[in-house]
């Protein structure tokens, strides 16, 4: 298998990875959504009761070591077979009234990854073309390389951010679970942040490769 | 650069023209215009062996430095 061959699977690979991690997701909040449609009308919901104008606050259900021994809460088999359960994670749906005004914008957050998250699709489909004509080692890969971990990097900015409003919001309410400890639902995002740091390292790398090649071909 | 290239005055010296030297040394004459106008970053012994070996001069005839 020739190098580019090998660039040309590796990048495909990278994009349908990619739009998977975008599609799933979306297909399984769909199905759920659907399934809980499905579920309500079933149950004599008709879509005119009043609904509760409100924003998710996703938290995290840490049981106490009682609550594991023996859990409290419990789900029934299709069989009749009655199971216990501990919860891992909730989402309270907090009425807005109860909210501050300013989290109208913490919904730019999530259209706010997207669009970062098109650049680097923008950018990493340019570097690949580049590739693919044998313009590899070029200046204008570098600048694709770094914007792709600048971007990468402030998605993990704009997680961060998300994660401290959650923060924030828990912090005006109090949630009382018994038998667990109650906190907001997010998690530091190392994994962007360090491939963020690793795509400007490579850029850099690169950058020096340029250098090399252009001492190289000026060497008679 | 402090280094300076004389491959110019040295080829007016022997009369020689960029095309008939870089010819005979077996390169191709834009390379050879790198070195001329002092484009290059870097020389081969192999190429100053062979560039002195047909001005027959020395290296120093060729190379030189100069302070900035």
């Amino acid at each position: 298998m020739t190098n580019k061959t090998s660039i040309y699977i590796l990048s495909i690979l990278v994009l349908i990875v990619l739009g998977l991690s975008v599609i799933l997701p979306s297909h399984q909040l769909i199905k759920m959504s659907w399934e809980g449609f499905s579920v309500g009308f079933e149950s004599g919901w008709t879509g005119k009761d009043n609904m509760i104008d409100g924003t998710l606050l996703p938290l995290k259900f840490t049981p106490t070591t009682q609550t594991m021994i023996h859990p409290t809460d419990s789900i029934i088999f299709d069989d009749g077979m009655k199971v216990p359960i501990v919860v891992d994670s909730v989402a309270v749906l907090v009425p807005d009234a109860k909210l501050p005004s300013w989290t109208i914008w913490t919904m730019l957050i999530t259209p706010l990854q997207f669009c970062l998250l098109a650049i680097i699709l923008w950018k990493f489909l340019r570097f690949i073309l580049n590739v693919s004509k044998s313009r590899i080692f070029v200046d204008q890969n570098v600048r694709y390389l770094r914007q792709i971990s600048f971007a990468l990097i402030a998605i993990a900015f704009v997680q961060l951010i998300g994660g401290l409003l959650q923060d924030y919001l828990f912090g005006l309410f109090s949630f009382a679970g018994e038998g667990y400890d109650i906190s907001a639902l997010w998690d530091f995002p190392w994994s962007n942040l360090l491939i963020g740091v690793v795509a400007l390292l490579l850029a850099q790398v690169w950058a020096y490769g340029i250098k090399i090649k252009q001492d190289q071909e000026l060497t008679i | 650069m402090p280094i300076i290239v004389n491959l110019d005055v040295m080829m007016a010296k022997r009369k020689m023209s960029l095309g008939e030297l870089s010819e005979r040394m077996g390169i191709t004459p834009s390379n050879l215009s790198i070195l001329k106008t002092g484009k290059a970053k870097a020389i081969r012994f192999s190429t100053l062996e062979s560039i002195c070996s047909i001005l027959d001069c020395q290296p120093a005839d060729i190379l030189e430095y100069r302070a900035e």
